[in-house]
């Protein structure tokens, strides 16, 4: 589980082939956060733990998810709100 | 003493599917023997994890003979150029777990080259103010030039190229003069113009970087 010390909320959200097939290769994972903080504690987590080792993170902040619209384009799943309490 | 990176042969013999693949034994903690469909017996590949590798961080079984390719988990890793050139001298082929299964189902794991790089790389190779080209990892390109000075080419290949994909790559791949968006539909994003400015890098889309190279 995330924890985290910082005020910001980031949102998690799965897509692309890792929602569908059922070999692992990669598990594309859509972070939108504006909270370098709590991006950093994400990517030390995914960095250091074996099962997470194979997610491929992609980082937005939220102007880049309203402007690209990613989210939506490539119809990602959320699986995780999470509130940074101090 | 154990290696940081000795639970992958496991772990990728625990994980690994693919129609090509009909068994697969931890031979060491780096080492796997698979067994592919078209092959009479298995073939030797090498496992790691890391977010930068250079030939000294490999496991020692890179340099058997019977090695025929390197695995590493973690997805868009740097390999730096002394493994561009062992993987070229040792004829292995390397990649992360998606393009070891593009090796498994081309049956050719020591010449693998994924597409996009062997797209890139033909694309310089044969543009008429290009001399020559040198990886300098898996997705940075010194480009040789017949009468301007080199320049850095680094690759991105993501959906959509944010402010922090682009930290990102340039902390693994290092400093560059382009930034290319091989994946021709993805978007920069305003936050990545901006950082581009303020690190000093171009970035272009495919067409735009060929015409860019001419000045």
């Amino acid at each position: 589980m995330l924890q985290g010390t910082a005020s910001e909320r980031v949102r998690i959200y799965v897509f692309g082939s890792a929602l569908h097939a059922d070999r692992i290769k990669d598990v594309d994972v859509a972070v939108v956060t504006d909270d370098f903080q709590a991006l950093q504690m994400i990517q030390a987590q995914v960095s250091s733990d074996h099962d997470l080792q194979v997610v491929d993170l992609i980082v937005l902040s939220s102007s880049e998810e309203k402007e690209l619209n990613f989210l939506k384009t490539v119809a990602a799943v959320e699986v995780s709100r999470i509130d940074w309490t101090s | 003493m154990s290696r940081e990176d000795g639970w992958t042969a496991a772990w990728l013999a625990d994980h690994i599917r693919h129609d090509e693949i009909t068994d697969v034994q931890v031979r060491s903690d780096n080492s796997l023997l698979v067994k592919l469909k078209k092959r009479p017996t298995p073939t030797l590949i090498t496992t790691t994890s890391g977010e930068r590798l250079s030939a000294a961080d490999l496991p020692r079984e890179i340099h058997l003979a019977e090695n025929e390719f390197l695995v590493n988990i973690k997805p868009k890793a740097a390999f730096l150029a002394d493994v561009v050139t062992l993987a070229c001298q040792r004829r292995f082929g390397f990649g992360g777990v998606a393009n070891f299964y593009s090796a498994c189902g081309a049956n050719d794991l020591r010449n693998f080259l994924d597409g996009e790089t062997s797209f890139i790389l033909q694309g310089l190779q044969q543009h008429s103010a290009i001399r020559s080209v040198e990886r300098l990892t898996n997705r940075s390109y010194l480009v040789h030039r017949h009468l301007l000075p080199s320049v850095t080419v680094l690759a991105i290949n993501d959906y959509d190229v944010t402010a922090e994909s682009l930290r990102a790559a340039i902390s693994l791949h290092g400093k560059t003069d382009f930034v290319l968006a091989s994946n021709p539909n993805s978007r920069f994003s305003q936050d990545s113009i901006t950082a581009s400015r303020h690190v000093g890098v171009k970035l272009m889309k495919w067409g735009n970087l060929l015409g860019a190279l001419q000045y």
